[in-house]
């Protein structure tokens, strides 16, 4: 067999084994942490300190019956899980999860599809194809509260959808590419993006979130108000999917932040060029880390949005701001001035930003004159 | 080419779109300000501003760089310019453009008190906005660039036909307009992928070159292309059978909403054909599709067809804007006589006669003044409580506005073709190109045959058309009003009554201005020598 | 760069292995689970209520507005990718004569979008009531 089919085909099965894994002891990191931050004890029963949880909850979907409501469109309420899970894999199918090297070494590859070119695109564009996945399973429920839940949370998506892609076109003009391995190359050799375009990092942290449905944005299961939101109706193996889609959309988004705005495996005196690989992927995975127990402790920490807030910041906050942001890295790279000018420029406009939520914090409830409302019919 | 090639020309083409520009900036002035105020005598002031600043740069523009006509009679190589600008200043540009302002200055001033307060801004926004689409549509030279101007048309006026009024009636009239119109700019597409696939371009000079490198051997899906181009522009300048839709959305809609449906898509249409089919100058008169052997036979029967249906249904209508409507298509059947007579006029003999796409352009101009009159007329009659709907509406008008009737009689009379107004210059010319083709050429004598009974159908038709428009007359001179009318014009409206009466009057009694300028732009001076005179001969006879 | 569609292989092996997986774990869940049937719990969940009618009802048009804005920005990303990937690249894609000309328009195409933008927002399209 070819050399590097049989690298890919190690690659693939390793990632996906790991990835399964690292999710079902998301679960279970996530429940501590809650524990912890609530002053809990958490799952302890099963094994030495609940270690053997995931691996009993794994089972019972497996063990459990499947419920197929009455009214439910069969073949779209088996797709939908099934898309949202698929979706959210491949997107991470270019996100390097190691240190990478440009052109591709040989020796190592911590990236499913090496050299790819349209990189960031790919993740995009799959990733969120996973709308679907939830929107058909709102719908093939015929549940009132599923369909409001994927009504919510299609309208959600789509709408962090174009902060999260403004904030990265910043990073691809320094770049020049929008391959992850040459854009963490980039960081290298210039530095991380995070200093320099840190309104660009806190946009796309915020978008991706959303685009997680992770609290504070996950308006689309709030239990409170939908019961379960999309996934209302769904049960053992098709209910696994949808999770196991959704973490594992936590872990390629903290991939993505860790490639794009902190430097992938790159930190200076600790990481460098020269470093061992080892050194290289422990550096990565800290990072990697950091973002997924940041996930879980902003869970606890910021309370859900209401929808019309959550639709407000997209529309109002986030999309101007990465609009301006775009124009000031724009105008930067065009008539080459310092680069050091960015970060400045990044402050000011969060400062500014402050100050107008500030001066005019009634401004989403302030109505047109009544003499603008459309003509009554 | 190398880079510096490619930026010289971009930067030439922004140069040549400044007026178009200026009105997009005034457009989005135009609509971000109307949701801060309304107020439509404000907001029609900014838009009538912006018409005359896009004139003023039209002017500096046009003075500043030269045509690419004027170019070559300068003895400049233009193919480079020719073969990859996507935009052209060319003499028909300019005319089409000053043809657009005008229009737009009109449309703009009788919508003026129509169009409610809240609406005004958005309104006046979409009517520049397709005012920038007719210019770019006159000077557009690719493909892409010409059907992105159509759109640039067409988009606003979904939107402007339903902003004027907000009734059952109007709702159904746009969406019906909005439903055929995506329709027909499909099947524009359609046809305009065949002609990019045939020759490799879409730059509209090359590709008109491609085709009429063998004139006689166009390869078949070049008909294709043609149906396809036809089909979709026929759309726009409502021919048979393209028309339908064309009474209930003029019914449906606001008088304005009519006036600009009757006016802009058919300008744009009919300039877009020419451009497209080849007819204008570039390069040397009518070549490229419309060189084929089929363009005559197809515009004959549409012409025919179009001429006659619009005018029979005409007859039987009692609500003036669907006669108006049905009238606006039997004119668009005059104007393809020109399109069909224009290439044989062509192929005969090196001195071809006015006539075919010259008379055309001219005709055009005279029925969007005659048309848009009418509809001011309408218009400014017209109140929520007392709409001017039938023809029994418009009675006794003598007593009550004597003023207003005699202009409405004045548009009605150019209409009918009456001499000494625009109607009958315009008529002229496309009778007389249809006559003169000579019957003495075995090439051609079938043609001229056929072109003389397409005359003859004409000729009838003219006088079907004195029948619907002399009953407005009639009842607007002969009979009492039913319910007097008590709406006084604003003086918006009358001047725009008045631009209409000036332009249908003045082409009427000394039309030959028009004339060379129309002429002007479909061929170039170069060739406008030999045809000076059997015009000289016909102005004697 | 050069394409190569050598590069995209992976991307396709992943998937079959991301499809295997999906559908096996179905599989194996339809098989193994139990399949015990009850008109009770087959009944879509309204909090404990019978169901009332169809949920597949129509909903507000301001998701309708969303998604209308959200397919105008997004086009408007898919024009600066491209942009921004060629535009600033050492190995020059773009002509330099053509770099200011390029740079004025994707900002005229920006603030264009910013008119359009501030349009909607006077409109109320990001007004939820």
């Amino acid at each position: 067999m070819d050399r590097s089919l049989l690298i890919t085909i190690l690659t693939i099965v390793g990632f996906m084994a790991v990835s399964q894994g690292i999710i079902a002891y998301l679960i279970l990191l996530e429940r501590k942490i809650a524990a912890w931050v609530q002053d809990r004890i958490g799952p302890n029963r099963v094994g030495p300190l609940g270690l053997l949880q995931p691996i009993a909850d794994g089972l019972k979907f497996l063990f459990k019956e499947e419920v197929f409501p009455t009214n439910v469109d069969r073949l779209l309420f088996v797709l939908a899980p099934s898309i949202a899970m698929i979706t959210a894999l491949l997107a991470a199918a270019v996100v390097p999860f190691g240190p990478t090297s440009v052109p591709p070494s040989t020796e190592y590859q911590f990236v499913i599809a090496p050299g790819t070119d349209i990189g960031i695109l790919f993740t995009f564009a799959v990733g969120s194809l996973a709308v679907y996945g939830i929107i058909l399973g709102g719908w093939a429920s015929n549940n009132k509260y599923s369909f409001l839940g994927a009504l919510r949370s299609s309208a959600q998506l789509i709408s962090y959808e174009i902060p999260m892609g403004l904030s990265v076109v910043g990073v691809v003009l320094y770049a020049g590419s929008l391959n992850l391995e040459r854009i963490v190359q980039q960081q290298v050799e210039g530095g991380w993006n995070v200093v320099f375009q840190p309104l660009a990092f806190l946009l796309f942290l915020t978008a991706v979130f959303a685009e997680c449905n992770r609290l504070p944005f996950d308006l689309p299961e709030a239990e409170q108000e939908l019961v379960g939101g999309y996934h209302t109706e769904y049960s053992a193996m098709k209910f696994a999917l949808f999770f196991l889609g959704e973490y594992m959309h936590m872990i390629t988004t903290s991939l993505m932040l860790t490639v794009v705005f902190w430097g992938g495996w790159y930190f200076p005196g600790i990481s460098t060029p020269t470093s061992h690989v080892a050194v290289k992927f422990i550096v990565f995975i800290a990072k990697v880390v950091a973002f997924i127990v940041f996930y879980m402790l902003i869970r606890w920490t910021i309370p859900r949005f209401r929808f019309d807030q959550l639709m407000s910041m997209a529309w109002k906050v986030l999309i101007p701001l990465a609009i301006a942001n775009l124009v000031c890295v724009m105008v930067v790279r065009e008539f080459e001035l310092s680069h050091w000018l960015l970060p400045p420029l990044s402050i000011a406009l969060i400062v500014g930003a402050g100050v107008v939520s500030f001066r005019w914090p009634a401004a989403p409830q302030r109505r047109m004159p009544a003499s603008l409302e459309p003509v009554a019919r | 080419m190398n880079g510096s090639d490619v930026a010289v020309s971009l930067g030439g083409v922004f140069s040549l779109i400044v007026p178009e520009i200026l009105l997009l900036v005034v457009a989005c002035v135009l609509f971000v300000g109307s949701t801060i105020r309304a107020n439509r005598n404000l907001w029609g002031g900014v838009a009538v501003f912006g018409l005359f600043l896009a004139a003023y740069a039209l002017w500096l523009t046009a003075a500043k760089v030269p045509t690419i006509e004027a170019r070559a009679e300068n003895g400049e190589n233009i193919s480079t310019m020719l073969f990859t600008s996507s935009i052209l200043q060319t003499r028909l540009s300019l005319l089409v453009s000053a043809i657009a302002l005008v229009g737009g200055l009109v449309l703009v001033l009788f919508s003026w008190n129509e169009v409610p307060d809240q609406h005004a801004g958005e309104y006046h926004a979409c009517l520049l906005l397709s005012v920038a689409g007719l210019m770019v549509t006159g000077a557009a030279n690719d493909l892409i660039t010409l059907f992105l101007a159509l759109e640039l048309i067409s988009i606003p006026t979904y939107v402007l036909l339903y902003l004027l009024r907000h009734d059952r009636a109007a709702q159904e009239a746009s969406a019906k307009y909005f439903l055929l119109s995506i329709f027909s700019s499909g099947l524009l597409l359609f046809g305009f992928s065949y002609m990019y696939g045939m020759t490799g371009t879409t730059n509209i000079a090359a590709l008109l070159d491609a085709l009429a490198r063998d004139p006689n051997r166009l390869p078949a899906l070049a008909l294709v292309a043609l149906v396809m181009v036809v089909a979709g522009m026929g759309f726009k300048i409502t021919a048979v059978p393209f028309h339908f839709y064309a009474p209930d959305v003029y019914q449906g809609s606001a008088p304005a909403g009519a006036a600009f449906l009757a006016f802009m898509p058919k300008a744009a249409g009919f300039v877009a054909l020419l451009l497209v089919l080849g007819y204008t100058w570039i390069g040397g008169p009518v070549r490229g599709l419309a060189l084929g052997p089929q363009v005559p036979i197809l515009f004959l029967i549409l012409a025919a067809l179009t001429m006659c249906v619009g005018n029979v249904l005409a007859i039987l209508q009692d609500n003036v804007k669907r006669m108006l409507a049905y009238s606006s298509v039997a004119h668009a059947g005059y104007m393809l006589i020109g399109l069909a007579v224009a290439p044989d006029l062509s192929y005969s003999t090196g001195k071809p006669i006015t006539g075919g796409a010259e008379a055309v352009l001219f005709y055009l101009v005279a029925y969007s003044a005659m048309t848009l009159g009418a509809f001011a007329v309408i218009t400014l009659l017209s109140t929520p409580e007392r709409p001017v709907e039938t023809v029994d509406d418009l009675a006794g008008l003598s007593s009550s506005h004597p003023g207003v009737a005699i202009l409405m009689a004045l548009f009605l009379f150019s209409l009918i073709g009456i001499p000494l107004t625009a109607g009958f210059a315009g008529k002229f010319l496309i009778f007389f190109g249809a006559l003169a083709i000579p019957a003495d050429q075995v090439q051609l004598s079938e043609h001229a045959l056929w072109f003389w009974r397409l005359a003859l159908i004409g000729a009838v038709n003219a006088a079907i058309g004195a029948w619907y428009y002399l009953r407005i007359v009639s009842a607007m001179y002969l009979r009492t009003p039913i319910k007097p009318i008590e709406q006084h014009p604003s003086w918006p409206g009358v001047t725009a009554m008045l631009i209409c009466a000036a332009v249908t009057l003045g082409l009427g009694v000394y039309p030959w201005p028009m004339v060379k300028a129309a002429r002007a732009a479909i061929l170039s001076e170069r060739s406008t020598d030999a045809r000076t005179e059997p015009l000289a001969k016909t102005r004697n006879d | 760069m050069d394409f190569d569609l050598a590069t995209y292989y992976p991307i396709f092996i992943y998937l079959l292995f991301i499809l295997a997986f999906a559908g096996g774990a179905m599989v194996a869940a339809h098989i193994i689970g139990p399949h015990r049937r009850t008109a009770v719990k087959l009944m879509p969940y309204e909090s404990g209520m019978d169901p009332i009618g169809d949920a597949r009802h129509r909903f507000d048009v301001k998701f309708y507005l969303t998604a209308i804005l959200f397919l105008v920005f997004d086009v408007e990303l898919l024009f600066l990718y491209p942009w921004a990937v060629v535009a600033y690249r050492q190995e020059p894609l773009l002509p330099a004569e053509l770099r200011r000309i390029v740079f004025w328009e994707i900002l005229a195409f920006v603030i264009s979008l910013f008119v359009a933008y501030i349009y909607a927002w006077r409109k109320g399209v990001f007004r939820w009531r």
